[in-house]
């Protein structure tokens, strides 16, 4: 009975290697990772913008962009030409400095959580041994860019998009951050790599049958799935910027380059949330729950693959992060927004109760077996 | 909330929807490349025929915004009898629709009396400034040319007289030309035997199928099967069709088989008109109650193989009269030649003097030309253009008239 | 962003600049009368005008580069339209929809209605009709789009500061000095 449940013993704390760890130097390592983290981060929110423009027409029978580049696909990058453009337009009762620096302080934590990310075997910039902790943590940041642009807009919208950002990213930020920590607790581990590796050995209790946490987490994936479109204020829980209420909420008065800030802080956030839910949930870089990369050798070696089973998983997560990111702009199309009423209600009466209900069976369990 | 529906089953149903459409085909229009069909009445922009235009202003007065701009000055025509009295009479300058004000309502176009303003389907005029949107009555002749032509006429509907007349006229004039062939063919009935291989085409002619008839014998059988009078009517038809076709090939069958005695293809069948179209097959569709293009495209393709027979024919003929030496095949060949002139000599006739037909003056007085105007109609032109261009030749003519006076004088 | 308009750039960036804007209008429509339904009809699925990246209903001012006045403007209501055209951040398009925006159109001769909205802002397309198609728009779009190919964004930006229309009341008037 015990072998059903996953020991970290076999994952050697904070030593699996980055395929950028390349030479004994201390220069090449970090450029390396600095290229890797700003590349993923400025190209792949563009993707999935792209596919949510696409998406988005097929579902409401209409093309989407078409004539920007071949098949619209340079839409995005038209729209952040012509964004470095735009006239920087600041309030004259604008907080001046806190305006300014609002949109990076959303934009900064978006882009640092890719450096615990795993896409891949050894496709990540540092694995750290409290990577959930760093992720979950980091993520909270950004609300406090949303509070300032709002705060400091001097605008009533603006302000109301801030104060109604800050109530639904606490609301959600307590239910998704339950459901991670009961993934830990069955991983045992909080390493973002460790996770994906112990998803590799839990097995089905008492058979020999390999499954990924989504299985016996289902409920926990549910929760953390509307939690993290709440947490970006994706439609339909987009009640900080709903535009029929409060013109754009705390974007209001962006425009130019810090607006394109915010709108990449949101787009990354659509991609690092769906990794998240990869890694914690859809077993990271396996291609099926059991079936290890081809070149992976055999237990637990989800790190050596060669550079065929690399590139493949590299493959086999973007595939999965867009497959989520598809989720989340089809669940846009089919929903109208919420209220603030009851956004409130669902999280607090619904997810709460419930991710803790989860938090406890799934502990119960893995003491239990 | 009543219903017994689990909790969630609606939020799976909207997924649903919308996954659906997602594999539907998108209902876009992709607009530059790709136009949609436009309603042959489409109010886009309104067009001037000025050739048409009288000055009598009855437009710019009716027009709700007044933004129609109408200059003209008075000149007198001389008599166009000796010893008549010189009349006055207005000519257009200027024509200016201001389409930043303008409305759309047609009231322009419904007024005016002599068919000088359309509605058509254009609508690409976007301008940068303002006054790009006051256009002038070359624009407006422009976009004349985009009027589509009107709707065919309702089955039994009378065809305007003028139309009906010109076509008559054309029938006539073509029997007339034919009966004269078939006389000087049947004079020397040399090249028939080559021919001879071709005689079904010149069956078909007497079996023109006529719209509207039907199989009575069909039609009784369904509607006593107590099928709709309708679906009886329109499969009575094809059975008539069906049957007269039968009949048509077993003649042509017979025919065939007494070669020799059958009558040589009468010459008048290869004429050649200006727009190479076969003229017969053309009538015939038009007759059928086809839309025009159709009709002229398949002229076209009928006067094609019908050259090739021709020239088929003619290239057999040739060889047993090189044989002979008999000179009498290429007489008939040649027999064609004079037909086929005459219809491009009498369209081009006032061709030479153009230089200095410019330099005339003629106002338009509204006068045609009923030659080139009956001859148009016959072609299966619409009454507008036809109208247009008779007038336009009608204008010339007297060009030529005046610069002949003048040359005389 | 302030450097753009005051340096002429080269042309290989120039070209890539203009693209990104000829690529990416966001759309703020002001649907006044009857052709806002036309300029809807634009956005939807049938005519769907995301296809030229004008992505429609840009949420406030502050985000849109173009402005789609559709419509009858009352002189009640242009104070407002001015207010937000100043509100957008430049570069900044305009496209006037409709007869009524144009020049007033049917109502050239009422009280209460502004003789078209050139009257208080600088428009780059008219787009005639009343209503105009919606392929109309698309087409006005298309000319808009070219106009801004071909354009030098410091030329236009020097030119509005001239321009006693954008600026009110209280602009120098660029005209003095060539009338005197």
């Amino acid at each position: 009975m015990n072998s059903a449940l996953v020991s970290p013993a076999n994952h050697a704390v904070a030593q699996s290697a980055s395929v950028m760890d390349v030479g004994d130097g201390f220069l090449l390592p970090v450029l390396l990772k600095i290229a890797f983290v700003l590349g993923l981060f400025f190209v792949v929110p563009l993707v999935g913008g792209y596919m949510e423009h696409k998406v988005m027409g097929r579902m409401q029978h209409r093309r989407g962009p078409v004539e920007a580049g071949p098949f619209g696909s340079l839409q995005l990058v038209a729209d952040g030409i012509k964004f470095i453009q735009k006239e920087d337009t600041i309030p004259r009762a604008a907080d001046k400095w806190v305006f300014a620096a609002a949109p990076g302080v959303a934009l900064v934590p978006a882009m640092l959580i890719f450096l615990v990310l795993p896409f891949g075997p050894g496709v990540f910039a540092v694995d750290l041994e409290l990577g959930l902790l760093y992720a979950l943590a980091i993520t909270s940041v950004s609300v406090l860019g949303v509070l300032m642009g709002g705060w400091a807009s001097a605008n009533k919208f603006s302000l109301f998009g801030g104060l109604r950002a800050g109530a639904q990213l606490i609301a959600y930020e307590l239910p998704l951050i339950i459901v991670a920590i009961t993934v830990a607790v069955q991983a045992g581990t909080l390493s973002l790599v460790g996770i994906v590796e112990a998803q590799s050995t839990f097995m089905l209790a008492g058979t020999d049958i390999n499954l990924w946490y989504v299985f016996p987490q289902f409920v926990g994936f549910g929760i953390f799935f509307v939690a993290a479109m709440a947490e970006l204020s994706r439609p339909p829980f987009d009640m900080p910027i709903g535009d029929s209420e409060l013109v754009f909420g705390y974007m209001t008065e962006y425009s130019g380059i810090k607006f394109a800030m915010f709108l990449l802080t949101e787009y990354g956030g659509m991609i690092t949330m769906s990794a998240l839910m990869v890694v914690l949930y859809l077993g990271g870089w396996q291609l099926l729950p059991g079936v290890p990369l081809p070149g992976c050798d055999g237990a637990g070696g989800l790190f050596d693959c060669g550079f065929l089973g690399t590139v493949l998983g590299v493959a086999v997560t973007m595939g999965k992060i867009l497959a989520l990111v598809f989720v989340m702009v089809w669940a846009r199309v089919a929903y109208p927004r919420l209220r603030e009423d009851q956004l409130q209600r669902i999280s607090w009466l619904v997810l709460v109760p419930l991710s803790l209900l989860n938090l406890a069976v799934v502990t119960v369990f893995k003491v239990v077996f | 909330m009543a219903t017994t529906a689990l909790p969630g089953t609606g939020l799976l149903k909207g997924l649903g929807v919308t996954i659906k459409h997602l594999f539907k085909r998108p209902s876009t229009l992709m607009y530059p490349h790709e136009r949609s069909d436009l309603a042959p009445r489409t109010r886009g922009v309104i067009a001037l025929m000025d050739e048409n235009c009288t000055v009598c202003m009855l437009c710019s007065r009716e027009c709700p915004d007044w933004f129609i701009y109408i200059e003209s000055h008075k000149e007198t025509v001389p008599p166009a009898k000796e010893g008549g009295r010189a009349r006055t009479r207005n000519v257009l300058d200027r024509f200016a629709i201001d389409f930043s004000l303008c409305m759309y309502c047609g009231i322009c176009v419904e007024v005016c009396p002599f068919d000088a303003l359309w509605w058509s389907p254009e609508f690409e005029y976007s301008e940068y400034s303002m006054d790009g949107l006051l256009h002038e009555m070359d624009k407006l002749r422009e976009w004349a040319d985009t009027v589509p032509a009107p709707p065919p006429l309702e089955e039994g509907a009378l065809m305007p007289a003028e139309v009906a007349d010109a076509i008559a006229k054309a029938e006539k004039d073509r029997e007339l030309e034919a009966a004269k062939q078939e006389e000087a063919v049947q004079a020397k009935a040399a090249p028939e035997e080559a021919a001879g291989p071709k005689q079904g085409k010149a069956a078909t002619k007497d079996f023109e199928v006529k719209a509207g008839e039907i199989d009575q014998e069909t039609f009784d059988k369904l509607i006593a099967e107590g099928k709709s009078e309708r679906i009886a009517r329109s499969k009575a038809k094809a059975a008539y069709v069906k049957k007269e076709k039968a009949r048509m090939r077993a003649e042509a069958e017979a025919a065939e088989a007494a070669a020799p005695a059958a009558p040589a293809p009468k010459p008048a069948e290869i004429h050649v008109e200006a727009g190479q179209i076969d003229q017969e097959t053309f009538d015939k569709l038009i007759a059928e109650g086809k839309p025009e293009r159709m009709a002229r495209a398949k002229a076209k393709a009928a006067y094609v193989k019908k050259e090739k027979a021709r020239l088929r024919a003619e290239a057999e003929a040739a060889e047993p009269a090189a044989a002979t030496g008999s000179t009498e095949a290429t007489e008939a060949a040649t027999a064609t030649e004079p037909a086929a002139v005459d219809a491009p000599a009498e369209a081009a006739e006032p061709a030479e003097p153009a230089k200095k037909l410019s330099d005339m003056h003629v106002e338009g007085t509204g006068e045609i030309d009923q030659e080139v105007f009956d001859k148009l109609i016959a072609e299966g032109k619409s009454e507008r253009i036809a109208r247009s261009k008779a007038k336009a030749a009608w204008i010339k003519k007297r060009k030529q008239q005046m610069l002949d006076e003048e040359g005389g004088a | 962003m302030g450097l753009m308009d005051q340096v002429e750039l080269p042309q290989p960036v120039k070209y890539v600049f203009n693209w990104g804007r000829k690529y990416s209008l966001w759309c703020f429509n002001f649907g006044l009368a009857c052709c806002a339904i036309e300029f809807i009809a634009a956005s939807t699925s049938r005519h769907d005008f995301i296809r030229h990246g004008v992505i429609p209903f840009a949420h406030g001012p502050r985000q849109a580069d173009l402005l789609v006045v559709s419509g009858t403007l009352t002189d009640k209501m242009a104070p407002a339209v001015k207010r937000l055209y100043e509100e957008m951040a430049e570069p900044k398009y305009v496209i006037s929809f409709g007869s009524c925006a144009n020049c007033g159109g049917p109502y050239w001769d009422s009280y209460s209605v502004t003789k078209g909205v050139d009257q208080i802002i600088p428009v780059d397309v008219y787009v005639p009709g009343c209503p105009p198609r919606p392929e109309a728009l698309l087409d006005g779009i298309i000319a808009l789009q070219h106009r801004i190919q071909n354009e030098s964004l410091k030329d236009r930006i020097a030119g509005r500061r001239l321009d006693p229309v954008t600026l009110g009341a209280d602009a120098p008037l660029a005209l003095e000095g060539s009338s005197s």
